[in-house]
């Protein structure tokens, strides 16, 4: 993983050190909440319900053990005990005292990472594939990639007060995308030259978003050689500066730019901006990516045969049985295997992960990886480099700390916002209907049969739980002064992007576990076999089935 | 009935009679003037060395005294209803 040199490490103590002389004016009433807002949003610091939260930046979801160790005693030694997994690939802690939070940043510092870029309307963290640089059907390990888009964003002057937040997230696996990318502000894939060259380069999508208006990414160049990645970012962003809306929050994301110019004419105006500026100091040189690349060569992995993990699926015990079939993924070097560890025990809420469990985890990836540990935008973690031969061993070591649940990708892997619980912008709870489902449907062998089918909740229409790209979304409002949930069917964040559609009335609280199960009935009725997925089933037959199962006689809408 | 949030943790509080804050809305003040609200807002603003983005909200006099009338408002009041991640002590290794 890259490690800072010294540069690096200069730019985040001297944030630190900055940050700490801010909070004491603050608490010595020099300055206002007004004056001190913008600069502790700067450094992720944000007010919810009950105390303040401070979002830890992981660039890529990277970790190592040593900073997942560092997680946990931040959690342990200044918040409650915990910590959560957030949507973004990122951590958040719930409760950090104001006069605290200097000491945090120091001792995220000393582990060479920090808060910045994880709010405000500047270029946020950047996000890649959770099975970065270990997926056998990457092209290329975008999280270089991501290393330089990083270097390039942070502290960027230009960019420092966009009209609103950034989103980027890079793919380097064209043919299966676990990073959304085409629900991003900008999505990235690595590709192969469509005129048979050597060098490969990216993809550029621009214009995509979830929220209160979501939108699919548009392409916007279908093959830019990699050496320009940098200077085609800035003009997209150049143009989105320029002239992205001001006057409105809710207009002011640049799917709504790309939507109300067209991408032919926003295409036009970010070549004649990128004309400029092609050739400049931002062009990339081989040695420099190369000099990045260095940091993320591979593992020492040993020569090892593959195993059959079928083999060992069908003669393990339940539990190991649906932990190997679920959680346990493809590895591009024989012998070994990436695992998921789900967040998602039953009744626990999405996410969230004790500083024990934090601790347990760092060991293991020492005990059975390279030290490193993988945040996903599922509010999972991953253990990148296991040994096929020690899949049995690890399972044991997880199960003795719940985080054996055998769930990935299932129904109960939900994603899940953290909702009117703590947050400032939500309407309605998430948590508790996510843990509702997750005790609801915790026969194992029912979610097995049920197969792969995706559930994502938010807690209000900016949709931090991504409930567009649920193939079941759940969307929680306000109507008048109760908690109600609005239903989605049919949305995909990959490759076979769609966005879902609300499917008739809204849901009381006590309402909306039942309708899920009732989705659930109509599709293991209706499909064509098991293989046939829900979302399958659901672009098959539309709207219409469950809508009378939901709704009966009553008028839908 | 006014409320904000301390700067030093972010914990809601109340604006009680004597123009202190307290955590519990129970014993904080329900105000039914619409002028006397505003006045009451006006003075919680003043003092943001302690608090931050006051505001006001409407509230109903219980036996227990003022309670919230609106979800987000009972929460901010009580807490989050979801059980936090329990941190449990780590086995020891065996010898």
């Amino acid at each position: 993983m890259y490690h800072y040199d010294a540069e690096d490490q200069r730019l985040v103590e001297e944030r630190a050190a900055q940050f700490r002389g801010q909070v004491l004016r603050r608490l010595d009433g020099s300055i206002t909440e007004d004056e001190f807002k913008p600069l502790r949003l700067q450094n992720g610091l944000y007010m919810q319900l009950h105390a303040y939260m401070l979002r830890v930046a992981i660039p890529y979801g990277l970790l190592s053990s040593a900073q997942l160790r560092k997680l946990a005693h931040i959690a342990r030694t200044f918040d409650k005990g915990y910590a959560h997994f957030s949507t973004r690939q990122n951590v958040q802690y719930n409760w950090p005292k104001l006069a605290d939070v200097p000491d945090i940043l120091d001792q995220l510092a000393s582990v060479q990472m920090h808060a910045i870029q994880t709010s405000g309307n500047c270029i946020r963290n950047t996000t890649s594939d959770h099975l970065a640089g270990v997926a056998p059907d990457e092209l290329e390990d975008p999280r270089p990639y991501c290393e330089l888009i990083r270097q390039w964003s942070t502290f960027h002057p230009e960019f420092a007060f966009l009209p609103r937040k950034f989103k980027i997230a890079v793919t380097g696996t064209p043919g299966d995308d676990r990073a959304a990318v085409r629900f991003h502000d900008i999505g990235i894939r690595i590709v192969e030259d469509p005129e048979g060259g050597d060098e490969r380069g990216f993809e550029i999508l621009v214009g995509g978003g979830l929220g209160r208006t979501p939108h699919i990414a548009k392409v916007i160049r279908s093959f830019l050689p990699y050496e320009d990645l940098l200077t085609y970012l800035e003009s997209i962003l150049r143009v989105y500066n320029r002239y992205g809306r001001r006057d409105n929050k809710y207009k002011a994301r640049i799917k709504i730019l790309v939507s109300e110019l067209g991408i032919d004419e926003f295409r036009s105006q970010v070549e004649t901006e990128w004309a400029e500026i092609r050739e400049g100091g931002l062009k990339l040189l081989r040695e420099e990516i190369d000099r990045v690349k260095t940091h993320f060569s591979p593992a020492p992995y040993r020569e090892l045969q593959s195993r059959d993990l079928a083999a060992l699926e069908l003669r393990a015990q339940p539990g190991l049985r649906h932990f190997v079939r679920h959680n346990v993924f493809a590895h591009r070097v024989p012998g070994y295997c990436a695992v998921m560890v789900s967040l998602k025990a039953p009744g626990r809420p999405p996410g969230d992960a004790s500083d024990t469990q934090m601790d347990v985890l760092a060991d293991l990836a020492d005990e059975f990886g390279f030290g490193h540990i993988v945040v996903t935008h599922t509010q999972n973690l991953v253990l990148p480099d296991v040994e096929q031969a020690r899949v049995e061993a690890l399972h044991a070591a997880l199960a003795e700390h719940d985080l054996a649940t055998p769930n990935a990708g299932l129904l109960t892997d939900s994603i899940c916002c953290p909702g009117l619980d703590f947050c400032n912008l939500a309407n309605a709870r998430s948590i508790p209907v996510a843990i509702e489902l997750s005790e609801r449907f915790e026969a194992v062998d029912y979610l097995s049969d049920l197969g792969e089918v995706s559930l994502k909740i938010s807690g209000c229409i900016n949709a931090c739980g991504h409930h567009h790209v649920g193939n079941i979304g759940i969307l929680g409002i306000d109507k008048i002064n109760e908690e109600a949930y609005q239903l989605m069917l049919g949305g995909a964040p990959g490759n076979d992007a769609s966005i879902g559609k609300i499917v008739g009335r809204a849901f009381s609280r006590d309402e909306i576990v039942g309708a899920v199960h009732t989705v659930l009935e109509v599709y293991l009725a209706g499909r064509q076999g098991a293989d046939e997925r829900f979302i399958d089933y659901y672009r098959r037959v539309g709207m219409t089935p469950f809508k009378e199962a939901l709704y009966g006689d009553h008028q839908a809408g | 009935m006014i409320t904000a949030n301390t700067t030093d943790d972010g914990a809601a509080v109340y604006l009680h009679q004597d123009g202190s804050w307290t955590p519990r809305l129970s014993e904080a003040h329900a105000i039914a003037d619409e002028a006397d609200c505003e006045a009451a807002l006006k003075a919680a603003r003043r003092q943001e060395r302690h608090v931050c983005d006051p505001y006001s909200f409407r509230v109903v006099l219980g036996p227990e005294g003022p309670e919230a009338t609106n979800t987000r408002e009972q929460i901010r009041g009580s807490g989050p209803t979801t059980p936090l991640r329990q941190s449990a002590a780590r086995p020891q290794p065996s010898a």
